[in-house]
């Protein structure tokens, strides 16, 4: 039996494992991948002594410190958490069958779909969720993104070194970007339209206009859609507490949820901030909690 | 011997993970840059209907983005 699973291999997940080999807890690490949103980021400024990296780059160096570490890994999904007397059962898709005293859950976000007729359709097609992957496939290109938040806006600062064309469509009438984000897209020549709805995607073979709100059509050859994530929350035992987001609860002295021995940490919570950086704190302050935890059970 | 053709960008997060699969796989394959080269990018299109990367071809399978299991059952 393990003493501790932990379920993703972001920075949360990342450094909870870090933390948790150094305290020596028996300790197992599944996630499907070692990308996810920091991997799917273009440019990353925030990260402290990286002036500027790219995200594929970034978690491939968290990856790589955890392997220096003395903790088993498997790149395999979590399909099922049973909560039992004292321990957890955790299923895996390598059908697996694993024994664990606690669980900590560090499986983030995944980008929101926008649900609009088109959308499903034309993925793939002209409807974009990996800028980075993407943005070279756009040379020459009049491309739209939607969603005026950080994510957004990179994206559109992204998309200008191929794309000829590149307009940002938010829906409120108020943008939440970071200045700076906004005062570079501005230099860039990124067109920012406000109060501006997606009601569907058209296309022929491929995605050619937008429908918006006011029945105008605008031409486009791609549409980039950054608006928002969802907690990956659902694999969590129903016992465990979530707010109307879906995010699961936590104590945010401990990373500690309702549930006797489950943790989580990181994106799949309530913190107000979304960063890699508080991510990888959450997931520092989550294993030194369970090694109290354990030591005290 | 499969015949296998990744396309990919140079910005591309998910083709690393797909080539360490398949070097794992000890499996020989051909990576085609689609930012670089209209005619592969057009190809690449023409085979999968797809205009985002990775697209895998594996002999008659096109794989679409980093599907780990279609490209393992694939293999």
């Amino acid at each position: 039996m393990y003493e501790l699973i932990i379920i993703g291999g972001g920075p949360a997940g990342i450094t909870a494992g870090i933390y948790a080999a150094r305290k020596k807890i028996k300790t197992r690490l599944l996630t499907s991948d070692f990308i996810g949103q920091v991997g799917l980021s273009g440019k990353i400024e925030n990260w402290p002594g990286k002036t500027s990296i790219k995200g594929a780059a970034l978690i491939g160096q968290f990856e790589d410190h955890l392997r220096q570490h003395d903790i088993c890994i498997s790149e395999d999904d979590a399909l099922a958490i049973e909560q039992g007397q004292q321990q957890f059962t955790v299923r895996t898709g390598a059908a697996e069958t694993l024994l664990t005293r606690t669980v900590l859950l560090a499986t983030g976000r995944t980008p929101k779909r926008l649900g609009v007729p088109g959308e499903e359709h034309y993925a793939g097609k002209g409807v974009v969720y990996c800028t980075t992957c993407d943005a070279p496939v756009y040379q020459n290109k009049n491309v739209v993104v939607i969603g005026g938040g950080n994510t957004g806006f990179s994206s559109a600062i992204e998309l200008t070194d191929y794309a000829r064309e590149v307009t940002l469509l938010e829906a409120t009438d108020t943008i939440q970007a970071d200045e700076v984000l906004q005062e570079r897209a501005a230099k860039k020549g990124v067109h920012v339209l406000t109060k501006q709805t997606v009601q569907e995607i058209q296309g022929d073979e491929y995605v050619n206009a937008l429908v918006l709100n006011d029945g105008q059509k605008r031409e486009t050859d791609g549409v980039f859609i950054e608006i928002g994530h969802t907690a990956n929350s659902a694999i969590a035992p129903q016992a465990v507490q979530r707010n109307s987001q879906n995010e699961i609860i936590i104590d945010p002295y401990n990373c500690a949820t309702n549930v006797e021995g489950f943790f989580a940490a990181g994106d799949v919570t309530d913190i107000k901030d979304k960063q890699i950086v508080t991510a990888a704190a959450e997931g520092t302050k989550a294993a030194l909690s369970l090694y109290s935890y354990l030591r005290n059970i | 011997m499969n015949k296998i053709t990744i396309y990919t960008t140079p910005t591309c997060v998910f083709c690393p993970a797909i080539k360490k699969l398949l070097d794992k796989a000890e499996v020989a394959y051909t990576e085609i840059d689609v930012s670089q080269d209209a005619d592969a990018l057009e190809e690449m299109k023409k085979v999968s209907g797809q205009m985002g990367v990775p697209v895998t071809v594996i002999d008659d399978t096109v794989v679409v983005g980093y599907d780990k299991k279609k490209l393992q059952r694939a293999l």
